[in-house]
């Protein structure tokens, strides 16, 4: 076990893009763990998905050893931490598990929202801060208007680090600076031992695997520890520390960052946050801060070829190994027919689950609307959770309805500010504050329902302010509002996949954007379609989609029957693609075209 | 017919390209073009012959382009050869494509004498406007005209192609075409609806919008008021766009139906010989040097054994008929056992009835043949 007094323990917190990632790889390289030659790509983000959109999905962690200027070596505890206002939940807990962390600035761009919100985080749990400007080696650098924004977060300018994690001007500064500021861990020897999950993969041969940083105390191979949430126990089989590969050790001492293997099969069992002590004779107050996954977004998962149920049904249960904050159950639509409402942290969250399942598995999928969860108080005095259109009450049922609301930070350029204010008046939001962090820039704060996000929110924000705004959200809680359950009606049936709900004062609009969206996209059918969108019994909307009449090819010329035999095969492949509602045979994007309406007001 | 195979002879030249034609056809090269081909073409007869051996031949269909503007020259030595080369049937059809332009009766009397016993004359419309705007280069009486001369001649079949869905076309035009061509007294006719293809003059306009063609709703009106029209006049419609007075079907077109064999020659022509379809290099000039080279002159081919019992029904229902007898002959098992899926929907939807030996396409269904036709070919293919 390592002298505490010899540990480092942090974190790399930056907005996204603003280079974190190369940092990370540029610390690892520079500590000798893996040759430069070989760090072809980032070597912390391992997921395809993750390298493609440049964003850290899951943490990673690295020990690095490292032999400073006073001549000593040191442990230097890695904690990278998920780089998506999706995983707030997991970053707070990365950034428990530090003493320290780096918030990486892009000297191109400046402060950002997620700047401030990880300033924010860090701060919280106690952390040392140190600033880094990165990308000093671009041209548009401005390393001077950075400080300037640092100082104003309350930074000194002395403590700010200017570095190229691209071609590692500063990088050993860094790793200085981590040793002589960050304080090195002050756990309790000779408490019982607490471990703080931060994090855990799923492995094929040792089950869950649990990263920890040991608080108090020490653990074991073979100790039977306790998850003091969860209250599960189980036998240590295999503990380790990240080499970034993982390297056996006996033991973890006090501030030390690891992780074992203890046969867990679940790993719910191992939620991150969850403290680890020991079966007998452990502590007996958990570490502070744990809160149970809290899914955000529902949406409904079929495979598109109803056969694939069982392959998509295995393949959650794959992802949900190593992605505890993903939930599903098994759910039945009239319209999709066997598959599966899944709750996610966010969309991204979401988009990334989807995107998975049809690229890593192969199942390729119709995914409904995403939806937030309500909360209704029903005129009976019961309370309900609604995470599905379809089962939204009846509307004399309810006696109350609460949607949930973020508090919305938004980094925007001072001449922008007007516009972005528009777009959060017109999406329903409630005008917290408006504040200038700099000269330049103005950080807006809102409290926004987070329904209005879900659509164009982001595209709209990038729109008005020609990409140079950010946005970061908290759930604030569940409020009560004044909501709808919009239903969509193919030739007088409802279709319980393409109903909604929706403020009061956006169903017509929607209704009728959505009915219109359905009749381009539905392809016509040897009968009249009506497309209606509803409340109960009052329509808001209808748009016909007249029957097709002639679907008969009139020669087949000089004996050539094959160019006109694939055309029709062609038609039925794209057939075996949509899913029959009542009568009607309705195409996959049509599930989704709930999304594609809202249009800039 | 069985035992016999039917021969195309493709004829690509045109004296002018129509707007609405996506066919393999050019128009016609001065100097030697016409006797270069036709050379190409007996070449390609040899060499197929060579390789695939005598038939036993059921009919002969010269198809362009506008195979009337070969001189008769031509296509007599076309005839001559397959005549030595092959069995050709006592009773074999021999159609030829004419257009009524510059149709003489010296030159039907020369075709005649070559072999020609059935004619098939492009009148495509009575209306002189409708027959510009389409870029004919003849008028509604040139059809008259010609029907007089095969008939003088002494062509006892003649058809002729109408066009519907045509711009700006109205109800009318359309009534007064397919009364006019039943007035003169011919056995056969074919009704084809406007097709818009996307690399016709008539696709580029249609994109630019910059072409009036009636709605779906006019088209099948009009489809319906000619089938009625000729129903009255005695004809059956046996095919989608082909309407016949007893015994006056063209056997050749029915071939390609029934999924009978057929060997076709000429630039982009296609060929069927049982398991493999299989087209030639559609340019002429491309096509002849081929030929000249002393290889087969064929551009793509498909292997259709896995895809029979499908392409059977989908052709089959081009007649609005499925010959329960002819498909079990074919393939060893019952047509209702071939496509259990597609019977229990076709059965519970309406779209088939049984009469005697064959199952029936309802009549209110005919218009809509390709969504019952995509069905039977996806459950047909054969692993």
């Amino acid at each position: 076990m390592t002298d505490p007094s010899l540990i480092r323990n942090f974190s790399i917190v930056a907005h996204i893009d603003h280079g974190k990632s190369t940092l990370a790889d540029r610390l690892i390289e520079m500590t000798g763990l893996v040759e430069a030659r070989r760090m072809t790509e980032q070597v912390l983000d391992t997921m395809d998905i993750e390298r493609e959109r440049g964003i850290t999905i899951k943490a990673q962690t690295a020990r690095l050893p490292f032999r400073a200027a006073d001549g000593r070596t040191y442990v230097l505890n890695l904690i990278d931490t998920p780089g998506h206002v999706d995983f707030s939940y997991e970053v707070s807990r990365s950034l428990a598990a530090s003493e320290g962390a780096l918030l990486v600035v892009d000297a191109t761009q400046g402060v950002e929202a997620q700047t401030l919100a990880n300033l924010d985080a860090a701060l919280d749990v106690g952390l040392t801060v140190i600033p880094v400007i990165n990308k000093i080696d671009l041209p548009s650098a401005d390393v001077p208007g950075v400080i300037a924004e640092l100082e104003n977060l309350g930074f000194l300018a002395s403590e700010c680090l200017a570095v190229s994690a691209k071609d590692g001007t500063g990088v050993r500064a860094v790793l200085e600076a981590l040793v002589e500021r960050v304080p090195p861990p002050r756990g309790l020897d000779a408490a019982p031992p607490r471990a703080l999950v931060f994090d855990s993969h799923f492995d094929a041969y040792r089950g869950v695997v649990v990263h920890v940083r040991i608080v108090d105390g020490a653990l074991r191979r073979g100790d039977e520890v306790r998850f003091m949430a969860s209250g599960t126990s189980h036998e240590v089989t295999h503990m380790g520390v990240f080499a970034p590969a993982p390297v056996p050790v006996d033991g973890l001492g006090p501030g030390e960052v690891g992780w074992f293997a203890a046969t867990i099969k679940n790993l719910g069992d191992a939620r991150v946050g969850d403290t680890v002590t020991l079966a007998e004779g452990g502590a007996t107050t958990p570490l502070p801060g744990y809160r149970p996954a809290l899914a955000m977004v529902f949406a409904g998962l079929y495979p598109a070829e109803p056969a694939a149920y069982d392959a998509l049904r295995d393949a959650l249960e794959k992802l949900r190994l190593n992605d505890a904050s993903l939930t599903y159950e098994p759910e039945t639509s009239e319209a999709l027919g066997f598959g599966f409402r899944a709750g996610f942290l966010g969309l991204l969250h979401l988009d990334v689950v989807q995107e998975r399942l049809e690229r890593e598995f192969d199942i390729e999928l119709v995914t409904t609307a995403p939806h937030v969860v309500y909360f209704a108080t029903l005129t009976d005095g019961s309370e309900v959770r609604i995470d599905n259109p379809a089962r939204y009450p009846a509307a004399g049922r309810i006696a109350e309805i609460r949607e949930p609301i973020v508090k919305a930070r938004i980094f925007v350029p001072k001449e922008h500010v007007g516009a972005v204010m528009e777009l959060c008046q017109d999406r329903r939001g409630t005008f917290v504050n408006l504040e200038y962090p700099s000269a330049e820039r103005a950080l807006l704060t809102y409290e926004l329902p987070l329904a209005e996000i879900m659509y164009d929110f982001f595209d709209q924000l990038k729109g008005r302010t020609r990409g140079y705004a950010s946005l970061d959200y908290d759930l604030l809680g569940h409020f009560p509002a004044d909501m709808e359950r919009v239903e969509i009606l193919l030739a007088g049936e409802s279709v319980d996949a393409l109903s909604f709900v929706c403020h009061r004062s956006e169903a017509e609009r929607r209704g009728r954007e959505i009915c219109k969206k359905l009749r381009e996209v539905i392809p016509r059918q040897m009968f009249e379609v009506p497309i209606q969108a509803a409340i109960g019994s009052r329509i808001l909307a209808r748009e016909t989609l007249s029957a097709l009449k002639k679907d008969v090819l009139a020669k087949c010329y000089g004996g050539d029957i094959t160019r006109k035999r694939k055309l029709l095969e062609k038609q039925k492949e794209g057939k075996k693609r949509m899913r029959r509602v009542g009568r009607v045979e309705v195409p996959q994007e049509a599930f989704m075209a709930i999304l594609k309406t809202e249009k800039a007001p | 017919m069985n035992n016999t195979i039917g021969i195309y002879i493709h004829l690509p030249y045109c004296p002018t390209k129509c707007g609405y034609c996506d066919f393999n056809a050019y128009l016609a090269p001065g100097g030697d073009a016409f006797a270069r081909y036709t050379s190409a073409v007996l070449a390609e007869m040899r060499l197929a012959e060579s390789l695939e051996g005598r038939q036993r031949v059921g009919s002969i269909y010269f198809g362009g382009g506008t195979p009337s503007l070969f001189p008769a020259g031509d296509v007599g030595r076309m005839l001559d050869l397959l005549r030595d080369l092959h069995e050709i049937a006592e009773d074999a059809e021999v159609s030829l494509e004419a257009n009524p332009s510059a149709l003489t009766s010296d030159q039907l009397r020369q075709f005649v004498g070559a072999g020609v016993n059935r004619l098939s004359i492009g009148a495509q419309t009575f209306s002189a406007p409708l027959l510009a705007a389409i870029g004919r280069d003849h008028g509604p009486d040139d059809i008259v005209r010609a029907v007089g001369m095969a008939r003088e001649a002494g062509l006892v079949r003649v058809s002729l192609d109408l066009m519907y869905g045509l711009p700006d076309e109205t109800d009318a035009d359309v009534e007064k075409s397919v009364m006019r061509a039943i007035g003169l007294g011919v056995g056969h006719i074919s009704a084809y609806a406007l097709e818009l293809e996307p690399r016709t003059v008539f696709g580029h306009r249609h994109r630019r919008g910059d072409l009036a063609l009636p709605g779906e709703d006019d088209v099948v009106r009009r489809g319906d008021m000619i089938g009625g029209c000729l129903a009255h006049a005695g004809f059956t419609r046996y095919e989608v766009s082909n309407h016949a007075r007893p015994g006056e079907r063209c056997r050749h077109n029915e071939r390609t139906w029934q999924r009978g064999r057929y060997r076709g020659f000429g630039a982009g022509a296609h060929s069927f010989l049982g398991e493999r379809r299989f087209w030639n290099v559609a340019h002429p000039a491309r096509y002849a040097s081929d030929v000249e080279g002393g290889v087969l002159p064929v551009a793509g081919q498909e292997d259709v054994s896995k895809i029979a019992r499908g392409e059977w029904a989908y052709l089959a229902l081009r007649t609005f008929h499925l010959d329960r007898q002819a498909f079990e002959d074919a393939f060893g098992l019952p047509i209702e056992a071939a496509f259990p899926k597609t019977f229990r929907h076709a059965l519970e939807d309406g779209w088939l009835r049984r009469t005697g030996p064959a199952w029936v396409v309802a009549e209110e269904r005919r218009w809509l043949l390709g969504q019952l036709a995509a069905r039977f070919l996806d459950e047909g293919r054969t692993p």
